[in-house]
């Protein structure tokens, strides 16, 4: 049995879609109702709903085997697991973001707001920048217009978000898309199984 | 056959014992100083430190391996074979401080195929030792470190390459391939190094084509030949040959392994030969040794009580005591009372029906 931790929501279901295409599909699904568990022995897969940053730590620590989650999340968290395959889907950026007559002042640290805090700081320590770091965790867009940072480090889709708070993309620092994570251990005790399912998912890729 | 908790430790020092490794004790702190002069070769850096007697700085060892290397007189001429079975102590994300207990062995002095071989027996009859289902991952350091150094790219990018090799990252090797404008055989080696995981006699022969340079051919040679004596000691099937075993190349410059069993999620035995570490201590030796975290027992181990022996009012209660004596005389723990205790019990017997009730 092949354990999948799927993100909650709308990439879930679109990840589940794909799989299902190619063979693992799952006789009680249902995404409409509370359960969070759906099990099929006949095509020996079983899928839970996980919070989309919980992921990585179900799939980390064994309790699933499989997981789909955003790039984002595996460069913020860097959990301890196998990065199997990029799905292509979610597509966006992990971009820096300030309003549009923003002008970095190199005298003092740039404050920058974001809920990546690994990600941001590993960015600007590339580039030699000294920062001060403002965690949030949400509607990090309203920062650097209530002037609590200077910049904020986000994820960007369409970038209509940004638009419509008058602020634009400054840079962008790595793209972002879905990926296929395994768990270290389980790739070792069940390797013919995700090597089965990888093989059918790179004819869809 | 798998151990209680308390006996892991005590079965896997007879076995290594039963080896020549003498057991080795430490103090459980050291001159923080020690440390910071060798920050590079420890695993996880946050040291727990504090002002000794006589004003100099402490801490509490993060490491064992270090220790013992520091204050070992072994050498390339007479080496020692050694085990500990200790606690090291870090600074840990979640309460502050953790205690993690570890045991492992070390040889230090002349490191040949010989020494290798034993290496990876132990860790086998260690690994059966922890779990019924296990599985040992073996690579060489120099193999990955020989492709990756070759290519015309900066120390960076070859960070970035390492990463992807570990996490099995495939198509972003083949993406940071195509940005530094690297040939596509590149990327098919790279690939194909990401990808191998497989017994040595399917693996071997495809490595052929991957390893250029003289660092990974020497590597691949010397793999070879350890796989080649492994399997006259019937263990070649017991271990797998895997690439994204990685470990700390900074730290190990021949073969690494990664030890699992099934019910932990992470490698549970770690280690590898790491010669530098020797000689930065100025100690004229190579060394080659592995940890077991004792932290995964809990996970793997044989339930505490091996039998609860169920008897009701009405049996002879003297028979009930003989017949938990004949079960202790086979080698198993036994409980005894009118109902199981509330604990992890390997069977529950009902007296006289024998038959088990779990």
């Amino acid at each position: 049995m092949l354990n999948i931790a799927l993100p909650k929501g709308r990439l879930g279901e679109k990840v589940y879609a794909l799989l299902s295409s190619i063979g693992y599909d799952c006789k009680e699904w249902n995404p409409d109702n509370r359960k969070l568990v759906f099990s099929d022995e006949e095509k020996g897969v079983s899928y839970f709903w996980v919070k989309p940053s919980d992921v990585a730590i179900y799939v980390e620590l064994g309790a699933a085997d499989l997981g789909v989650v955003g790039k984002d999340i595996l460069l913020e968290y860097s959990p301890d697991v196998y990065e199997l395959s990029d799905l292509k889907m979610g597509k966006c950026r992990m971009a820096v973001a300030a309003k549009k007559d923003f002008i970095d002042d190199m005298e003092r640290p740039l404050r920058v707001a974001t809920k990546f805090t690994h990600i941001a700081r590993g960015y600007y320590a590339s580039l030699g920048r000294e920062i001060r770091v403002i965690k949030l965790n949400g509607s990090i867009e309203l920062a650097p217009i209530l002037g609590l940072s200077d910049v904020i480090v986000d994820i960007v889709e369409t970038g209509t978000t940004l638009k419509e708070n008058n602020l634009e993309v400054k840079e962008e620092i790595v793209p972002i898309s879905t990926r296929l994570i395994a768990n270290k251990a389980a790739y070792r005790f069940k390797k013919e199984g995700i090597d089965r399912l990888m093989s059918l998912l790179e004819t869809k890729l | 056959m798998t151990y209680s908790e308390e006996r892991l430790p005590l079965a896997l020092g007879e076995l290594y014992a039963s080896y020549g490794y003498r057991k080795y004790r430490m103090r459980r702190f050291e001159e923080y100083a020690l440390y910071v002069d060798n920050m590079d070769f420890l695993a996880d850096k946050n040291v727990i430190t504090f002002g000794g007697a006589d004003g100099k700085l402490l801490a509490l060892r993060p490491d064992v391996t270090l220790s013992i290397i520091n204050n070992t007189k072994a050498d390339c001429d007479c080496g020692e074979k050694l085990y500990y079975n200790e606690a090291v102590f870090r600074l840990s994300g979640d309460d502050g401080y953790a205690e993690i207990r570890q045991t492992g062995v070390e040889v230090i002095g002349k490191v040949d195929i010989l020494a290798m071989a034993e290496i990876v027996e132990l860790i086998i009859k260690s690994l059966a030792m922890l779990s019924d289902s296990y599985a040992l991952d073996v690579s060489h350091s120099g193999l990955i470190h020989g492709i990756v150094s070759s290519l015309p790219v900066d120390s960076k990018c070859k960070a970035k390459i390492y990463d992807e090799i570990a996490r099995k990252g495939v198509h972003n090797l083949r993406a940071i391939v195509r940005s530094e404008g690297l040939p596509e055989e590149t990327a098919a080696s790279l690939s194909a190094l990401c990808a191998l995981s497989g017994a040595p006699k399917d693996v071997l022969p495809a490595l052929k084509d991957i390893a250029v340079g003289d660092e990974a051919v020497g590597a691949l040679n010397q793999l070879t030949r350890l796989c080649e004596l492994l399997d006259k000691r019937g263990l070649g099937d017991k271990i797998r040959l895997d690439f994204s075993v990685v470990n700390h190349l900074d730290y190990y410059n021949g073969i690494i392994y990664n030890g699992f069993i099934r019910e932990y999620p992470k490698a549970v035995i770690v280690g590898g030969q790491y010669d530098k570490l020797p000689e930065k201590l100025g100690k004229r030796a190579q060394a080659i040794g592995f940890a077991v975290n004792l932290e995964a027992t809990p996970y793997a181990a044989a339930p505490p009580v091996d039998i609860a022996l169920v008897y009701g009012e009405d049996d002879d209660v003297s028979k009930v005591m003989e017949r938990a004596d004949e079960l202790r005389a086979q080698g198993k723990s036994v409980y005894v009372g009118m109902s199981a205790p509330k604990c992890r019990i390997g069977t529950v017997l009902a007296f006289g029906k024998e038959e088990d009730l779990c």
